[in-house]
């Protein structure tokens, strides 16, 4: 019986796995690379991700550290790439647009 | 079935986080390099040093939150090669085992400086409180011989959070359905260019009675803890210092509840101070050349009655290491110096110790350690130290490490060493105290000595834009003297004397992990023991060791890194008891394979966290483990048989906060 429910329990998991991360991104978004200065390593890309992901109608979020660039996936009724150049100097960085593009461009 | 809905909730869920290892401490300048990660794929929470010549885990702060409960003891929890139980069912104190071997033969350090040694240990793994850690390294197999000769099978390297951390304030509180609270504080300043400090505060409490098995013992001892820790950190140019002062108090109650007339009671309590500092001097940079000096001193006292029993101990240790180091241009490596330990311990325990028992012992010691790199794709650390025991004379410890890349993402590692460690017999058996076996302690006891051989190679391979990674090992320790407890040969009598014949430990483990879907990882891990004492004149199988450990261990964040979800699985495998009485047995012979699973739930939000989780979800517990419990004064009374879980499952409650630096 245990090992039936653990079974079951981690297909449930697997498949709300799989589900989860297909559902991410829908067409209308708008995603942004953002060119950051300057970000030094491991500590201030925990920083952005922890702070950023937390602005609004932001689905998605890519800290490369090699090209100083954030990648944002946002819904651009709730947010604006204006806004988030503002909540980036907020904690501290300057950013710039480097590409805009919609999600399914 | 409501048990399982809890689980269901949290596997149906399952994700990851994707933070990387995060700066580590200044001492340990060569890890910096060597950890090679992806921006875009999530950073596993337990990272092996590939390029270290050691077989290194770095369990970083996320990993150490997975198991958000409570102290170095539950860290890990999550983690393939270190096991961790119970050392008897009545004072709560844990023990690891590593390499199928005691938690004794593996040398703790702070900051790479040694800790928690001799009557310290027993219940040193529950002084380090999870939040206070910035990460934990933990290595198998002799180590270098730069921090001593003791680390037999491996060493554990706790460091604590810096004083000049990103977020200067941090609040931890947590609760447990067992009305366990805990609150842990950090703050740290920095107070000029030169100088910062950091100041960890710890206050938990248990101290509610428990008795869910109805045997009459609490479960789990009341227990109450004040510990704080102030962190010092200096740099001047070439010059670095770091300092730490530490204070920790600890109660702790258990035994028979209150409702039994006349009840036979636990009580430990414990004080200890620790200092040290490390000071260090760059005195060319290009050539890699320094000079470093640590010293560190500890006071501990710990007054213990286990009914009737008195077991009263004091120790202050002092320890110095200067060390010399220079680089050449070929990019070899000698680092040679010079160490000093010495230990005074104090025993007071009347039934047990006919001569009061005190116990001076300095270790004045010189060492060399030279790495040598042939080709870029060998590298080789010849090691060897020379000391001088107070009490066991002069002795040598030679190490050899070996490491082969022969890609990037293929190498093999190869290490013998001896190791060597002064015995501490009844601090190290007070578990047997909470029994009424009869505890004679053999006179000359000899210093133990043991060669460590070990191999492991590790694989990583592309598969589908991601990384598979692959370790298999073998470890081997073979002791040519050991302080052996034999509770084989009378069920009545606990007998503690120097090791006649053979005794040895085996250790097989392969792993694999793996990020199945972006932020989704997965580590699976079998490892096999086979360890052998001679006790009573015949070889057998080590008593109250699981002979295989099998872990699956998964972690799944989502994007944005708001929610994480962990769960971990353990079946640790079945092995032998000591030998129950022929004519009258009060115990099997063996024991069964039992699991234990673990899931945590965790909430990020904009600086802050809550956390939601479970352990020993299944409700798994040793039946019967304390024997004659109804009759703690009868001879039969012992709760030294334990194997499994005592307590049952508990769900636990907690939340996070940091202030961040702007």
């Amino acid at each position: 019986m245990n090992k039936l429910v653990i079974i079951c329990a981690l297909l449930l998991g697997v498949t709300g796995v799989v589900l989860a991360q297909k559902s991410s991104a829908k067409s209308a978004d708008t995603v942004t690379v953002f060119a950051v200065e300057t970000m030094h390593g491991d500590h201030c890309r925990k920083r952005i991700e922890g702070n950023i992901a937390f602005e609004k109608g932001v689905k998605d979020l890519k800290v490369d550290l090699e090209k100083q660039t954030v990648t944002v996936t946002y819904n651009p009724r709730k947010n604006s790439d204006e806004k988030l150049i503002a909540a980036f100097e907020k904690l501290g960085y300057s950013a710039k647009i480097v590409r805009a593009t919609a999600a399914n461009l | 079935m409501n048990k399982y809905i809890f689980l269901l909730f949290s596997i149906s869920t399952l994700s990851i986080q994707a933070q990387q290892a995060e700066n580590d401490s200044v001492a340990e300048p060569q890890e910096r390099q060597l950890e090679e990660f992806h921006v875009v794929h999530r950073a596993p929470g337990l990272i092996k040093m590939r390029s270290s010549i050691f077989d290194t885990q770095k369990l970083t702060k996320q990993e150490l939150q997975k198991a958000a409960c409570c102290n170095l003891s539950e860290s890990f929890e999550t983690n393939p090669s270190v096991d961790v139980s119970y050392s008897d069912a009545a004072t709560g104190a844990k023990q690891i085992k590593l390499l199928g071997l005691s938690g004794a033969y593996v040398q703790m350090l702070a900051e790479n400086v040694p800790t928690l040694r001799g009557i310290a240990a027993p219940f040193g793994l529950g002084y380090t409180p999870g939040p206070w850690m910035e990460s934990i390294q933990v290595s198998k197999g002799t180590s270098s011989v730069l921090n001593g000769y003791e680390a037999l099978t491996g060493q554990i390297n706790v460091v604590h959070l810096q004083p000049n951390a990103e977020e200067p304030l941090g609040l931890n509180v947590y609760a447990s359905d067992m009305r366990r609270m805990e609150a842990n504080a950090n703050a740290s300043v920095t107070l000029n260019d030169n100088l910062s400090t950091i100041l960890l505060a710890h206050v938990d409490n248990d101290t509610r009675e428990w008795d869910r098995n109805g045997d009459g013992f609490l479960d789990q001892p009341k227990a109450k803890q004040y510990n704080v820790l102030n962190k010092w950190d200096y740099r001047n140019g070439k010059f670095m210092s770091y300092s730490l002062l530490r204070y920790l108090h600890e109660d702790r109650e258990g035994g028979q509840i209150r409702e039994v007339p006349d009840p036979y009671k636990i009580g430990i309590a414990t004080n200890r101070y620790e200092f040290y500092t490390r000071n260090g001097i760059i005195l060319d940079s290009e050539k890699e050349r320094s000079i470093g000096l640590a010293i560190s001193g500890s006071y501990h006292e710990q007054d213990a009655r286990y009914g009737l029993k008195i077991y009263d101990a004091e120790q202050s240790n002092l320890y110095a290491n200067l060390t010399f180091a220079t680089g050449f241009n070929d990019g070899n490596k000698l680092s040679v110096g010079a160490s000093f330990n010495r230990d005074n311990i104090n025993e007071y325990s009347p039934l047990h110790l006919s001569q009061g028992g005190v116990f001076i012992e300095n270790v004045p010691g010189i060492f060399a350690e030279y790495s040598l790199k042939l080709h870029d794709k060998i590298i080789v650390l010849l090691g060897l130290r020379d000391d001088y025991s107070s009490r066991y004379g002069n002795f040598l410890t030679p190490r050899l490490h070996t490491k082969f890349d022969f890609s990037k993402s293929f190498y093999v590692r190869a290490s013998v060493g001896k190791g060597y460690r002064s015995p501490n017999a009844l601090a190290e058996n007070s578990y047997i105290l909470a029994s009424n076996r009869t505890l004679t302690i053999n006179d000359n006891l000899k210093q133990e000595e043991a060669w460590n051989y070990g191999v492991n190679a590790t694989a990583h391979i592309p598969l589908f834009d991601k990384e598979l990674t692959l370790n298999g090992e073998f470890y081997r320790t073979d002791f040519s003297n050991q302080v052996v407890t034999d509770l084989d040969s009378d069920p009545h009598k606990a007998t503690i004397a120097n090791l006649d014949g053979k005794s040895y430990a085996n250790s097989i483990q392969l792993e694999a992990s793996y990020e199945l879907l972006r932020g989704w990882t997965l580590t699976a891990a079998h490892r096999i023991t086979d360890a052998k004492t001679s006790i009573g004149g015949k070889l057998r199988e080590k008593p109250l060791t699981s002979r295989y450990k099998s872990l699956l261990t998964t972690s799944y964040r989502t994007r944005l890194k708001k929610w994480q979800f962990d769960f971990t699985t353990q079946l640790n495998g079945g092995g032998r008891l000591p030998d129950p009485d022929e004519d009258n047995p009060l115990w099997d012979k063996e024991f069964e394979a039992y699991p234990i699973l673990n899931a945590q739930v965790t909430k990020f939000f904009r600086g802050w966290s809550i956390y939601l989780g479970a352990e020993n979800l299944t409700n798994f517990k040793q039946q019967n483990p304390i024997i004659a419990a109804s009759n703690p004064t009868g001879t039969n009374f012992d709760a030294s048989m334990v194997w499994g879980p005592i307590d049952g499952r508990r769900i636990y409650v907690g939340a996070r906060w940091n202030l961040q630096k702007f």
